[in-house]
C-alpha cells in the first residue's frame, strides 16, 4: 500500500508540474506575451516599461522560476480588468462554483444510482426500456441546448423559475438540472451495465438460494459490489463535470468560476484566466487522485494494478 | 489477449447480438437522417433561400411560416437582423459539420502519430508520449480551449486546432494499446526477420490493422466534436460573427428568446438531431466492429 500511495503521488506531482509548465510555455511560446495582453496602439516606450514591469526581459529560466514562486505562494498579480489581485477575484467566485458542483453531485447520485439499480431489475419491461431512452436523449443532448430549452419553458413561457443569478433556492434549480442531465444518464447506463453484471454471478445465486430478502440480495449483495466501477466513473467524469459547469454558468449568468473564465477569455484578461486554469485544473487532478485511492481502500485488487 | 486498452475496467459483459437480416427501425432511422443532414450540409449554397448573413431589419424577428406576423419566404423565421433562419441554419450545419469532420481528422493525425511512435519506441519516448497523453486526459478539456483561445485569438482556423487538440490523446492511447498487441503477433514478428524497416512494419503490418478500432473512435468522437464546436462558438470564443454555427446561432439569439424563441429553437433542434444521429451510429459501428471498445 505504501508503494503504491507513493506511486500516485509522484504521479499527480509529475501531472501538476507538466500542466504549470505548459501552461507558462504556452504563454512564452505564443511572441511576447504583452503584445496581446496590451491593448493595441501601445507606443514603444510603454510597450518596454511594461515588459521592464513583468520581468519580460529577463532570461526564460529567471521568468520560470518566477513563476513557480508566484503560483506557490497563490500571487499572480492585479487582474486586468478589475485592478484587484486574481487570487481574491477567483475566491469570490469559488463558493457559488462550489454549491453548484456540490447540488448537481447530489442530483447525480442521489437519482442516477438508484435508477440504474432499478433499471437493471427492470430489463425487458416497457418501464426500463423508456427509461432508457431518456437516460440516452440524457446522454445525447448538448447541455447548453437543454439549458436553453428549460428556460424557454419554464421561465419565459412558465414565468415559474428565475433565468439568472443565484440569489435563493429556486435559482439552483435549472442550472443543476442542466448540468446533472449528462451525468445522471451517464450513472444510469453504467450502474445498470454493472448491476447487470453483478446480477449473473454465482454469489448472486447463492444468496438467492439462502433465502435472504429481495432487497438484502440486491442492495448488499448487488449493489455493493456494483458501485466499485460506478465510483470510478465518477472519478472520470470531473472532467467533463468541470467543462459542463463552465458552459452552464454562463448560460444562467451564475456568478462562478466557469463565468469568471469565460469572461477573461472574451475580455483577453490573461492573469485572472491563466490563475482559474491553473487552480481548476490542479483541483480536479487532485480529486482523482484522492478518488482513486478511496478506490484502492475499497477494493485492494486495484493496488496491484 | 492482450488488447489492454481500457484504463476503466469492463463494466458490462453482453452477449453479442446477431443483427443478421434484421435492421434496427431506430438505427435505419438514424442512417437516412444522416444521409439527409449531409445531403443538406453539402448542398447548402445552392438550396439555401437566402445569403445567410444578408440583413434586412425591416423584416426583423419574424415568426415561422403558420405563426401570425410571418413573412412569405422565410420558412423558419427571420432573426434579430432580419436574416433568414433557414438559411443559417443550413449554412450553420454545414460548417458545423465541417469543423468537427476535420478537427476530429487533425486530431486523428495527431493520435495515430504519437501513438504509433509510442508503441513502436518504447522506453523513455513511450513513458514521455504516454505521460502527455494522461495530463491531458486530466485536465477538463474547456480550460485548454479557453487558453489557447484567449493567446491565439478567436477564430475559424484557431477553433480547428482547438477541436483537434481535443481527442488525440484518446487515439494516441488507442492505437498505442493496438500496437502493443500488433507487435508481436507472428506475422509482424516475420515481416521484422526477414529485415523490414520499422517503418516499412508500421505502414504495411500495423496500420491496415488499426483502421477499423480508429474509425470506430473517430466516429464517436464526431458527436462530441459536435458537441465542443457548439457549446465554444456558443459561448462566443468559436466562430465569429456574423458566420453561423449551429451553436453561435443559440449563443446570440439566447438574448431575444422571451419574444422571439423560434430564432433559438430552430438551431437547438438542429443540434440535437445531429448529436443524437451520430451518436447512435457511432454506437452502433462500436457494437457491431469491436466490443472491446465499447466503454469509454
Amino acid at each position: 500500500m505504501a508503494g503504491f500511495l507513493l506511486r500516485k503521488a509522484a504521479r499527480m506531482a509529475i501531472t501538476l508540474w507538466v500542466i504549470a509548465t505548459v501552461v507558462f510555455a504556452a504563454t512564452r511560446l505564443t511572441g511576447n506575451p504583452i503584445d496581446f495582453l496590451m491593448p493595441e496602439g501601445l507606443d514603444s516606450a510603454s510597450r518596454a516599461e511594461m515588459i521592464a514591469y513583468w520581468g519580460l526581459d529577463r532570461p526564460v529560466w529567471d521568468q520560470y522560476v518566477a513563476y513557480w514562486g508566484a503560483l506557490l505562494r497563490g500571487d499572480f498579480g492585479l487582474g486586468f480588468m478589475e485592478r484587484r489581485p486574481v487570487s481574491t477575484i477567483f475566491a469570490e467566485r469559488l463558493g457559488q462554483s462550489a454549491t453548484l458542483l456540490g447540488t448537481t453531485l447530489l442530483v447525480t447520485i442521489g437519482v442516477g444510482v438508484p435508477l440504474g439499480v432499478l433499471t437493471a431489475m427492470w430489463r425487458g419491461r416497457a418501464l426500463g426500456s423508456a427509461v432508457l431512452l431518456v437516460a440516452f436523449l440524457g446522454y445525447a443532448i448538448p447541455n447548453f441546448v437543454f439549458a436553453i430549452l428549460l428556460l424557454l419553458v419554464f421561465s419565459f413561457l412558465l414565468n415559474w423559475l428565475p433565468s439568472a443569478g443565484s440569489a435563493t433556492p429556486l435559482h439552483y434549480i435549472m442550472p443543476t438540472l442542466a448540468l446533472s442531465a449528462y451525468f445522471v444518464a451517464a450513472l444510469v447506463r453504467y450502474t445498470r451495465n454493472a448491476m447487470l453484471d453483478v446480477l449473473g454471478q454465482d454469489y448472486m445465486r447463492t444468496a438467492w438460494a439462502k433465502g435472504l430478502a429481495p432487497h438484502v440480495v440486491m442492495l448488499k449483495h448487488g449493489l455493493r459490489n456494483a458501485l466499485i466501477p460506478v465510483i470510478t466513473v465518477i472519478g472520470l467524469q470531473m472532467t467533463t463535470l468541470v467543462s459542463g459547469a463552465v458552459v452552464i454558468e454562463t448560460v444562467f449568468s451564475w456568478n462562478g468560476v466557469g463565468d469568471l473564465l469565460v469572461g477573461a477569455t472574451l475580455r483577453r484578461d490573461y492573469p485572472v484566466l491563466q490563475f482559474g486554469v491553473l487552480v481548476v485544473a490542479f483541483a480536479v487532478v487532485m480529486v482523482n487522485t484522492l478518488v482513486d485511492l478511496a478506490y484502492a481502500a475499497v477494493d485492494p485488487r486495484v493496488r496491484l494494478a | 489477449m492482450s488488447l489492454a486498452l481500457n484504463t476503466t475496467p469492463r463494466l458490462a459483459v453482453r452477449a453479442p447480438r446477431l443483427r443478421l437480416g434484421r435492421i434496427d427501425p431506430m438505427l435505419a432511422a438514424a442512417g437516412a437522417l444522416a444521409v439527409v443532414l449531409l445531403l443538406l450540409a453539402l448542398l447548402a449554397p445552392w438550396i439555401a433561400p437566402f445569403d445567410p448573413n444578408q440583413q434586412k431589419l425591416l423584416s426583423r424577428l419574424r415568426p415561422p411560416l403558420g405563426f401570425d406576423r410571418a413573412l412569405a419566404p422565410y420558412w423558419l423565421g427571420t432573426d434579430q437582423l432580419g436574416r433568414d433562419i433557414l438559411s443559417r441554419c443550413l449554412y450553420g450545419l454545414r460548417l458545423s459539420l465541417a469543423l468537427a469532420f476535420f478537427g476530429g481528422l487533425f486530431g486523428l493525425v495527431i493520435g495515430v502519430a504519437v501513438g504509433l511512435l509510442a508503441g513502436l519506441a518504447r522506453g523513455a519516448v513511450d513513458t514521455l508520449l504516454m505521460g502527455l497523453a494522461d495530463v491531458k486526459l486530466s485536465v477538463p478539456f474547456t480550460l485548454v480551449a479557453l487558453l489557447v483561445i484567449a493567446l491565439a485569438g478567436t477564430s475559424t482556423q484557431v477553433l480547428l486546432v482547438v477541436l483537434g487538440l481535443a481527442y488525440w490523446a484518446h487515439f494516441a492511447r488507442l492505437v498505442r494499446g493496438q500496437v502493443i498487441a500488433l507487435r508481436d503477433m507472428p506475422y509482424v514478428e516475420a515481416a521484422r526477420a526477414v529485415g523490414a524497416s520499422p517503418l516499412r512494419v508500421a505502414l504495411r503490418h500495423m496500420i491496415p490493422n488499426l483502421v477499423s478500432p480508429v474509425v470506430v473512435m473517430a466516429t464517436l468522437n464526431f458527436s462530441n466534436l459536435i458537441l465542443l464546436e457548439s457549446s465554444l462558438s456558443f459561448l462566443g470564443i468559436g466562430v465569429q460573427p456574423p458566420t453561423a454555427t449551429l451553436g453561435s446561432m443559440v449563443g446570440q439569439g439566447r438574448d431575444y428568446m422571451a419574444s422571439a424563441p423560434w430564432v433559438v429553437a430552430a438551431p437547438a433542434l438542429l443540434i440535437v438531431i445531429v448529436a443524437l444521429v451520430a451518436m447512435l451510429l457511432g454506437d452502433y459501428l462500436r457494437d457491431r466492429v469491436d466490443a472491446r471498445l465499447r466503454e469509454r
